[in-house]
């Protein structure tokens, strides 16, 4: 074991986790992280009993019991920096599953707004992940997650598809977005090639948070997966929300029981 | 195809046989194990019914065969992934879709002796031909539908095994940290010294040599992919050699072979 002083895992006076404001046992073992703060509510909405847990800066953290079953929820805020003092935190505070819900943009176009897809695996270039490990450590979504939320999308008859992704630690100039309209502005002859490369190697999904969260939460040992509700088609550039995101709710939360069951169950190895 | 006369320098053909396969186009069931090893025939031919060595120049052997009524492939890759690359490339021209690979692993966890199986549903990867094809964080990963299938397959076969991310390394000595002799002033750079403890503690179960790029290469082609790998040696307890593994992960392929056909087969009639 390390022994961590209070400079290496800083706590506030009444000892709780410095960030997230958590002690050890206040939140489920199963967990939501969307990335914005207000969403928190739409996940707590397919809940009973909801519990107000903690709040700081942009996390946010409540608990409730969806069909019986406890289930957290907390919010990263934006990229994988955010989001890596997240998992540190609740990883300490017992949680060992997380299921990221998001919004995305989308390249293939077979999906649109309000349309789910699953990633299971990421080209990152969040800017965070890589002070963690090598490039070359691949980001992935655990295969048993992926699973449950194609069996949650299937009881709930949403359409969904699973996704290579590409994570970029940026939303203009990463994604490909011209910083304005004025002729001057900063454009790099590289920013042309984003996007046709990422298609030409069949990318489904990019957005800012995925592709650094799976590699971080799999270093702290948290069990994660991720479900994101397109709001962009990016081939029609088109911009709209169309409930996507309350679906990603209500079948993170079902994918979430369906998890424990199989745990339960010991249904596959690990 | 391309006769004598046509044969192009980008396409390389001999006859109407692509240049290092030496296959016609629809020789083989699209369905294909890919040991790394020519002399994995030995397993498949313990396997399946009906085997014929149908072309072998130089580590390329293919032998079609049935496994339980099913036209079922393999073609070696040789050592390494270029050699993969190679086969891969010539594979889908000759109208293989689906490929599911098979080879031995170094476990690097006490718990995964030699004769177990792992799924290697994501990779780590050091070095390769696959450097030549994508930047180093493009993940390398099995399609999720294959992972299922795999996982399946060991169920139906009542065989143990591990959902585990492997290291892929494009070295056996040096880069799988083996000094090149007992002479103390042979060759050692000290990142031989740490890397074993570096994967274990990035979570990885095992080494191999070509998963990853195998992987890669067969998605850019557009190859639907999958590993499985048996378990030869444990770098943490010093075990070594067990023929066993291999045979399982032939079995385990061809079973999830037939699953993905048989859903394949069900999705067309719908």
């Amino acid at each position: 074991m390390r022994e961590l002083n209070q400079v290496l895992d800083p706590k506030t006076k009444d000892g709780k986790s410095y960030y997230l404001h958590l002690e050890k046992g206040d939140m489920p073992g199963y967990v939501i992280v969307p990335g914005s703060p207000e969403r928190i509510a739409k996940i707590a909405a397919n809940w009973e009993n909801v519990v107000d847990v903690a709040e700081n800066r942009h996390y946010i953290s409540k608990k409730g019991l969806y069909n019986g079953m406890e289930q957290g929820a907390t919010s990263t805020g934006i990229g994988a920096l955010s989001a890596e003092i997240c998992f540190n935190e609740l990883q300490k505070a017992g949680v060992h599953t997380c299921i990221r819900i998001g919004t995305t943009g989308c390249i293939d176009p077979e999906y649109d707004s309000g349309d789910l897809l699953i990633p299971y695996a990421v080209i990152r270039k969040d800017g965070s992940s890589e002070c963690y490990i090598e490039p070359e450590f691949p980001s992935f979504a655990d295969p048993i997650v992926v699973m449950a939320l194609s069996e949650a999308c299937e009881r709930l008859g949403y359409k969904y598809g699973l996704a290579l992704e590409y994570t970029a630690g940026s939303f203009y100039m990463g994604q490909g977005r011209p910083l304005s309209d004025e002729p001057g502005s900063y454009w790099p002859s590289w920013a042309n090639n984003i996007l046709p490369d990422i298609e030409q190697q069949g990318v489904k999904v990019l957005e800012m948070d995925t592709g650094g969260q799976f590699v971080i939460a799999y270093l702290h040992g948290i069990r994660m997966g991720a479900i994101l509700a397109v709001v962009a088609n990016r081939k029609n550039n088109s911009f709209a929300y169309n409930n996507g995101e309350e679906k990603a709710c209500l079948a993170t939360s079902l994918a979430l029981q369906i998890l424990k069951e199989w745990d339960e169950e010991g249904k596959f190895g690990r | 195809m391309g006769t004598e006369n046509t044969a192009k320098a980008t396409a390389p053909t001999v006859g109407d046989k692509v240049y290092h396969l030496r296959l016609a186009k629809g020789e083989i069931s699209p369905y294909v194990v890919l040991p790394g090893d020519q002399n994995a025939s030995a397993h498949v031919e313990n396997i399946w019914e009906d085997t014929k060595q149908l072309a072998y120049n130089r580590e390329y052997k293919t032998v079609a065969g049935k496994y339980e009524g099913m036209d079922i492939a393999m073609t070696s890759t040789g050592i390494g992934c270029q050699p993969a690359e190679i086969c891969v490339n010539e594979l889908k021209k000759i109208g293989v879709h689906t490929c599911i690979k098979v080879g031995c692993a170094e476990s690097i966890r006490e718990d995964i002796s030699v004769g177990d199986i792992i799924i290697p549903f994501a990779c780590m990867r050091k070095g390769g031909a696959v450097t030549h094809y994508v930047q180093p964080e493009f993940p390398a990963f099995c399609a999720p539908e294959t992972t299922k299938a795999l996982i399946q397959a060991c169920m139906e076969l009542g065989y143990q095994y591990t959902l585990g991310v492997v290291c892929s390394i494009s070295s056996y000595y040096i880069g799988q940290a083996r000094p090149l002799n007992g002479d103390e002033n042979s060759y050692w750079p000290t990142q031989g010294e740490g890397l074993i403890a570096h994967l274990r503690n990035s979570r990885i179960s095992a080494i191999d040599m070509e998963t990853a790029g195998t992987l890669i290469m067969g998605y850019l082609h557009g190859l639907r992919m999958g590993a499985v790998l048996g378990v030869n040696a444990n770098r943490i307890t010093g075990e070594w050699l067990d023929e066993g593994g291999q045979e399982k992960a032939c079995r385990v392929a061809s079973r999830a072979l037939k699953i993905l056909k048989e859903k394949d087969e069900a999705s067309k009639s719908l």
